[in-house]
């Protein structure tokens, strides 16, 4: 029980050593970072956040960016992902089996390869630069994995409810609207958890669709920020943007974590 | 006549992933690019001649493939100990799993950013401990033979928490009953590993694999903020050379070519992979016991 | 109020689980459904219920026909075996959505919710949820909102399966009280013959889809109509002795008695139950049960008789009674 305690410990420390090396560095002054072991004086500093906070625009606006499109994907892909998962939820147990692993295949799918086609839709229709656009093609990207959570929450529920709320008199949309969506809340939790978290660390399609600098979502204003000059040194304001861009997550995931498990686990289980 | 309710979700998903495939497979054929003034123009499979004579694409795509590879076999491994783990009766174990899990939900780029300053030379704290342990600094970013390793420990760092999590997924669908029997049958704990845990495991981990390695197959965050595909293009991959081609070379035809042909690949990779999975038992009981 | 069903057939996938059904149920009565799982006593009920469309056949309710009309406007309560509770609302939740959506105005759902529950002696429990009540409390949460629906026609379909034996015993009465009394005509699905002899007017016994025979529960066990009938009604289960001019000959246990005139037999297994005792004997004519007095004691060997008058006769190829002439 002793050994379990000491390999829980060193997995924790692997998996959150590089994150407070992030959080150290960016409380440290240049002097700090080149020379570590020394004794210096002016160690500690909060000069890298207000540097990056009072840059123009500030590092804020692109936090709000990623909410924005997070909140709106997770929005639109509900909106059009349960409707459908509930009509596949009634298909014939042959055929759900073929649109199954279409949807899985589609999640399976290494989405970077469709940016220059996604890219091009974007400009035939004129809509990038555009945070609300932007969660047209991250839903897409989060319907096979929204479908086959919520299609499968569907199908667990006892088919006796919707036929006791049928002959209660509820037609198909009362029936959705009172009983079935009310009844998949859990899954439709862990659903937008998963959609929130995918669309905010987009990084690919948000490169090739924003290129307004106050639009940036925050995956991409970091990798400007690294990009600018590579091999400049020191790093404090570069480790005060990964910081600041992983607060909202950490948040999200201590505070989610159950929702985040069962999507995950069931995503892949019932897959 | 419910199933009208799936037409907008479908409609979308025709758009987003169907019609890429189409319009990749159209454009492959075609030139379309700064030298034909963006116009699309048949070119008898010019493309194809130059994908299969390109050696660059071809370095891309086994370097994409050693990176594929190598980092899903370390972060199954890892996973499966880290699942073991968590599996135990501990105290907190919500706090572990959640924290454990902060790797998986950071954004890509964000953490790549950290693991260049990790790497860094010569202020980073690897090199930092090297210089401490009076040792040769290795200098890992700069170095064509070791960058890749790098961006494997990035991308082993970042995954593991979700395989370990679907595993973990399905230990906990083992009844406890079935150790109990083995133990009884005069079964010794490691046996009861090989014999019962990885067997039972397997639907968890080929779903689990197959996934990260169509993801790792595809990947591009990380190496583009990373590494930038250096030093000296050594750790480029498919989907950084494609989309070099489309964004800075603005070669859509080629571009789309080089996406063709590594969907082909991937789906090829991965009916091996399953293959393997499907397969193990025999090669398994061949090796051991 | 009366409910018919006519020549009533459902085709699924290559074959019939529900063939030419044919039944009337009585302002009042209650009938029976009874049957091995399988034997599509449920998918009645559904048919009834309007959840399914049949294939052929009508049903009427109130001399009407309404085999095309919706679920709602059959005016239907169905009571379902898992009780079919809606378990994020509330107890009046459960019993008011109903009247909300056929747009009840608030006053009336309030009163109709409140006589309901003090009907069923629940008021109580308004306003727990579903997972916080025990299972009989479920039961009676769902019989209250069939009994708010104020229905044509009651359908229960096994409605006190997934109660305890005891529990299941007290409810009979009560539920007896409440709906039993009433105008309309009841639908009682169960597996479990007691329970349909205790609850209901008449039986219907079902058997691959098809009507074995439909009667009192005494009919039923005096002249069962068919093999199966026979032995499916009665515990312990009549004797079937092989055939003879080419009928099944059946003698129910409790009519067997000892006569040093009958035939010899050979005790091989006895179970005591209380004030009866079930005894086996291996005989010339094959195994006979037997249901004696609990009191005696019986030797390994002795006679067995019946009265010609109490056995049944079967169709050898049919299976279709032979009354004697």
């Amino acid at each position: 029980m002793n050994n379990t305690r000491n390999y829980l410990c060193l997995i924790l420390i692997w998996s959150l050593a590089p994150i407070f090396w992030q959080a150290y560095t960016s409380f440290c002054t240049p002097e700090a970072l080149i020379y570590p072991l020394k004794n210096i004086s002016n160690r500690w500093t909060l000069e890298n956040y207000t540097l990056l906070l009072s840059s123009n625009p500030s590092f804020l606006r692109y936090l709000l960016n990623s909410t924005i499109v997070g909140i709106s994907t997770t929005f639109l892909t509900l909106l059009l992902a349960i409707p459908a998962a509930y009509s596949i939820s009634k298909i014939k147990p042959i055929i759900a089996g073929w649109v199954r692993l279409f949807l899985l295949s589609a999640a399976l799918f290494p989405y970077v390869l469709l940016f220059l086609s996604l890219l091009e839709i974007a400009r035939a229709l004129n809509i990038g630069n555009n945070l609300f656009a932007l969660s047209i093609p991250y839903s897409a990207l989060n319907m096979p994995l929204a479908l086959l959570l919520l299609s499968s929450s569907f199908k667990d529920l006892p088919i006796d409810l919707e036929e006791a709320a049928r002959l209660e008199g509820l037609n198909l949309w009362q029936r959705l609207r009172w009983i079935l969506i009310p009844l998949i809340a859990p899954a439709t939790a862990s659903t937008s958890i998963l959609i929130f978290i995918f669309s905010w660390n987009e990084y690919p399609i948000a490169l090739t669709w924003i290129s307004k600098t106050e639009l940036l979502t925050l995956p991409v204003a970091i990798s400007r920020i690294a990009g600018s000059s590579v091999y400049s040194v020191p790093y404090g304001a570069y480790a005060a943007a990964t910081v600041l861009g992983s607060i909202p997550l950490l948040l999200i995931v201590i505070i989610f974590q159950k929702q985040i498990v069962s999507g995950l686990t069931k995503g892949a289980v019932k897959g | 006549m419910i199933y009208i309710l799936s037409f907008p979700a479908a409609f979308l998903l025709v758009i987003v992933f169907l019609l890429p495939l189409f319009r990749y497979s159209w454009l492959s054929i075609h030139a379309s690019s700064v030298i034909t003034g963006l116009e699309v123009i048949p070119n008898n499979g010019a493309n194809w001649f130059r994908l299969f004579n390109d050696e660059r694409f071809w370095t891309d795509y086994m370097q994409t493939l050693r990176f594929a590879v190598s980092s899903v076999s370390v972060e199954l491994i890892l996973a499966i100990l880290i699942a073991l783990l968590l599996n135990h009766r501990v105290r907190s174990k919500d706090l572990v799993r959640a924290l454990t899990l902060l790797p998986w939900a950071l954004p890509t780029t964000v953490m790549a950013l950290g693991w260049r300053w990790i790497f860094n030379t010569p202020y980073g704290p690897i090199e930092q401990i090297f210089k401490f342990l009076k040792l040769e600094p290795i200098n890992i970013l700069s170095d064509p033979n070791l960058a890749w390793i790098s961006t494997v420990i990035g991308d082993v760092w970042k995954t593991t928490p979700f395989i370990a999590l679907i595993i973990l997924a399905g230990l906990q669908t083992i009844p406890d009953d079935l150790y109990e029997a083995f133990r009884l049958e005069g079964g010794k704990p490691k046996q009861a590993f090989f014999r019962i845990t990885l067997p039972l495991l397997k639907p968890y981990i080929t779903i689990a694999v197959l996934f990260r390695l169509a993801q790792a197959f595809g990947v591009f965050d990380l190496i583009q903020v990373m590494t930038g595909g250096g030093p000296a293009g050594s750790t480029e991959s498919v989907a950084l050379y494609s989309y070099l081609n489309a964004m800075r070379y603005l070669d859509f035809g080629y571009s789309s070519t080089i996406m063709i042909a590594s969907f082909i690949l991937l789906m090829f990779a991965c009916v091996v992979c399953w293959f393997i999975i499907y397969n193990s038992k025999r090669l398994f009981q061949k090796s051991k016991l | 109020m009366t409910l018919v069903l006519t020549k009533l057939g459902r085709y699924i996938g290559n074959s019939w689980i529900i063939n030419d059904l044919s039944f009337e149920v009585k302002k009042g009565e209650c009938l029976a459904l009874l049957g091995p799982s399988g034997c599509g006593k449920s998918s009645t009920l559904r048919l009834i219920a309007g959840l399914d469309k049949p294939t052929k056949g009508s049903i009427f309710i109130n001399k009407k026909n309404i085999t095309d009309v919706s679920p709602v406007e059959r005016r239907i309560s169905m009571v379902f075996q898992s009780y079919a509770l809606f378990p994020h609302l509330s107890v009046a939740g459960n019993l008011s959505i109903g009247l909300k959506i056929r747009g009840a105005s608030d006053s009336e759902i309030t009163r109709r919710v409140t006589s309901t529950l003090a009907l069923m002696q629940i008021q109580d429990l308004a306003h727990r949820k579903p997972s916080e009540l025990s299972g009989g409390q479920r039961q009676r949460v769902a019989l209250a909102r069939a009994l708010l629906r104020d229905p044509l026609v009651y359908l229960l379909d096994e409605p006190m399966s997934n109660l305890d034996a005891q529990l299941r015993e007290e409810l009979r009465p009560e539920l007896r009280r409440l709906i039993f009394h009433g105008e309309q005509p009841i639908v009682y699905v169960t597996h479990d013959q007691q329970e349909a002899m205790a609850m209901a007017t008449k039986i219907a016994v079902l058997n691959n889809g098809k009507l074995e025979q439909i009667g009192t529960s005494k009919e039923l066990y005096k002249t069962p109509n068919s093999l199966f009938v026979a032995n499916f009604i009665g515990r312990p289960q009549i004797n079937i002795l092989s055939p003879r001019d080419g009928a099944y000959l059946g003698i129910r246990p409790e009519d067997i008695y000892f006569s040093e005139t009958g035939i010899s037999g050979k005790l091989i297994y006895t179970e005591w139950q209380g004030d009866k005792q079930l005894l086996i004997f291996d005989t010339a004519r094959g195994k006979l049960r037997m249901l004696c007095n609990g009191d005696i004691n019986v030797p390994d060997s002795c006679h067995l008789s019946w009265s010609k008058g109490k056995e049944h006769h079967f169709d050898k190829n049919t299976g279709c009674r032979i009354n004697p002439q």
